[in-house]
């Protein structure tokens, strides 16, 4: 115990749990607001989101400003949403699922549509949700190779050491073939505040714009764990201390909670050609995302002996506050209207490889961890193009519409396979009461492979397959 | 981005201020948009394909509504306006001495077909037959009993009473 009061390097230490700090950002940060989400309109999801040419609600405000225009009686709407992640994961041959599900109400939008002797003039205020970050992961297997968390963590950070997993030279016995399991439960939204407009400024010509205050939260809980399943480590992890015999169990907790605010813009244009089609075209500029980032750091070390040692989660634990700014991006539609069979198609331009880490206050050296941090994203992902199909068929006599459609939001890594691109089965009905009062449900299932590393890459690697059911439930109040 | 921002906001303030454009919002000075006048563009969902959702989406609301009617405030009224607002300002509750009351309008009492013969101009012949019938006095005849009269609307400014009906107490404390 003495040689390790002794061996107290402040600021080695001081600088070693910055650099640990820093590992809690990353590009899957950046994608988990970068990439997109899929709306708050159950017209739009049950018809695979390719409503950038429809966009003839008040939901217009998310797809395309200028559908607002399209609007000719005032309208309320809202609804709510349930999502069910799913993921199944295989580590070291071993099978794991996991799920997480959350539930909101993630529309409220208001239309007003200005008296006109000729053309368009609306304006829309709407509180939506853009996305949802639900998420979760779970796995366990036997790691039979010569690495673990304890082995990399040593390198750059004071754990271990704290721990008691290393002696006062930060030397470890331990070199892999522990049991390493954990679990991930992520859950958020990033909302929006809209305030929209559109104008007909020639006959059946549509443009609008918006501007938009972000909101939203994230909150991420990592439980990690390696485990002497085998007994294989029976001496002292810490030469010298005997009550740290019989190594049992290594637990690192990490919690992150965002914080998020910000804002961006979009703008917009439609055109009708009569009552055959419709050609949408939308900007979507930069949103900037600032957060407030608390990472949380907890840990401890079991010993047969009986000896528990914890971390000081002050330690690791840090608060600081960044900026996210995702690319441009560009997209352009259009739906043709066949004798009450709509036929919707949609692309859209994303060049992951723009997005950006700006004004980190709280980094130890900020310009440094930057240009770092935008190296890795410029290298590491390229340019995407989504795409979204969707039909729809009106049965007059009962006012009931029947939905379906398909979308691609290939991943935006580079050179990913396309196993790893996210892939939604969609499926919606809608149904109209009175002239007034509409109802819409939609489900979206969707799939993908993915893949993450617990430390350095691909000695830990959780091969995940991932389904998501989303359901959404809209209601329109026209009058 | 701020910039870009501001340009888009600057744009899009220039665009709907623009009146040159093909829309033509109404205002109060013209015709209230009807479907007479409405210039129609092709609907997207024509009823004979969609049904009701022709009206959820191309029925202006507006065509709904009756046309606001607007007065011209601009003419002079020509009838004697009374500058005193001292019944609206007093009416408020308040306690009142017994020599600031005013005299109560009177009016006759409501007559009973059958009992009283004061109502000659009673002609129904249901009358006596329906005993529980109220009957209207003519209203010459009952302002020819009334003791009301309009000194206090066009002449009655000597406001000492009216001025001090303000709530507060009236029995000699404080003024």
């Amino acid at each position: 115990m003495q040689a390790y009061s002794k061996y107290t390097p402040l600021v080695i230490l001081f600088a070693l749990s910055l650099s640990f700090n820093v590992k809690a950002q990353n590009i899957n940060d950046a994608l988990r607001l970068g990439m997109q989400g899929l709306g708050s309109n159950a017209r739009a999801l049950g018809m695979g989101n390719s409503y950038i040419s429809l966009s003839d609600d008040a939901s217009a405000a998310f797809y395309n400003p200028a559908g607002f225009g399209l609007l000719k009686r005032l309208e309320f709407s809202g609804g709510f949403e349930y999502v069910n992640y799913n993921n199944n994961t295989t580590f070291f041959n071993q099978q794991t699922e996991y799920s997480n599900s959350s539930t909101r109400l993630n529309r409220v939008s208001f239309a007003f549509p200005f008296p006109t002797m000729r053309g368009s003039l609306v304006f829309g205020l709407s509180y939506h949700t853009n996305k949802d970050l639900t998420s979760a992961l779970k796995f366990d297997g036997f790691n039979n190779s010569n690495n673990s968390m304890i082995q990399d963590l040593n390198i750059d950070s004071f754990i271990p050491y704290d721990l008691y997993l290393t002696d006062s030279n930060f030397v470890s016995p331990i070199l892999g073939r522990l049991n390493q399991s954990g679990n991930i439960l992520a859950e958020g939204d990033v909302n929006t505040w809209t305030f929209s407009g559109a104008i007909e400024v020639y006959k059946n010509l549509f443009i609008g714009g918006n501007l938009n205050i972000i909101t939203g939260k994230y909150e991420s809980n990592n439980e990690y764990f390696e485990d002497d399943t085998r007994n294989i480590y029976q001496g002292e992890t810490a030469v010298g201390e005997p009550q740290t015999g019989d190594f049992v169990t290594f637990y690192l907790n990490r919690i992150l909670n965002w914080e998020l605010s910000g804002w961006d813009a979009k703008i917009g244009m439609l055109y009708q050609f009569n009552q055959y089609g419709r050609f949408g075209l939308t900007v979507q500029f930069p949103k900037t995302f600032s957060i407030k980032e608390d990472f949380v750091v907890n840990g401890r070390s079991e010993f047969g002996t009986g000896q528990i040692y914890r971390l000081v989660s002050e330690d690791y634990s840090s608060a600081v506050e960044y900026d996210i700014i995702t690319p441009f991006e560009f997209a352009a539609g259009f739906s043709i209207n066949f004798k009450g069979l709509i036929f919707s198609a949609e692309g859209t331009l994303i060049d992951y490889s723009q997005t950006k880490f700006d004004n980190l206050n709280g980094f130890e050296d900020p310009e440094e961890y930057k240009a770092n941090v935008n190296k890795s994203i410029k290298d590491e992902l390229s340019s995407v193009i989504n795409y979204n199909l969707g039909v729809e068929y009106t049965i007059p006599t009962m006012g009931l519409r029947l939905r379906t459609g398909y979308f691609v939001q290939p991943s935006p890594y580079r050179g990913d396979e396309l196993k790893y691109d996210k892939k939604y089965f969609t499926a919606g009905l809608g149904f109209l009461t009175d002239e007034t009062i509409g109802f819409d449900l939609a489900y979206a299932y969707g799939w993908w492979e993915d893949f993450g590393d617990n430390y350095s890459s691909n000695l830990s690697r959780t091969f995940q397959e991932i389904t998501v059911n989303h359901f959404v439930l809209t209601g329109i109040y026209r009058f | 981005m701020k910039s870009n921002i501001l340009k888009i906001a600057l744009s899009m303030l220039v665009i709907f201020s623009f009146t040159g454009c093909y829309t033509i919002v109404w205002s109060p000075d013209s015709d209230f948009p009807t479907e007479q006048n409405y210039d129609y563009n092709d609907g997207y969902y024509p009823d004979y394909y969609y049904g009701d959702y022709y009206y959820f989406y191309d029925h202006p609301w507006w065509f709904n509504i009756t046309p606001p009617v607007y007065y011209d405030n601009t003419k002079e009224r020509t009838g004697n306006r009374d500058q005193s607002d001292n019944h609206l300002r007093n009416n408020d509750s308040g306690r009142r001495n017994d020599s600031e009351r005013k005299e109560i309008i009177q009016t006759n009492p409501p007559t009973r077909d059958g009992n009283k013969n004061n109502n000659n101009d009673n002609n129904n012949s249901n009358s006596s037959s329906n005993n529980n019938s109220v009957e209207r006095q003519n209203t010459s005849d009952s302002n020819s009993g009334n003791t009301r009269n309009d000194t206090s609307r066009s002449s009655n400014n000597s406001s000492n009473n009216t001025r001090n009906n303000d709530s507060g107490r009236n029995t000699g404390g404080r003024r």
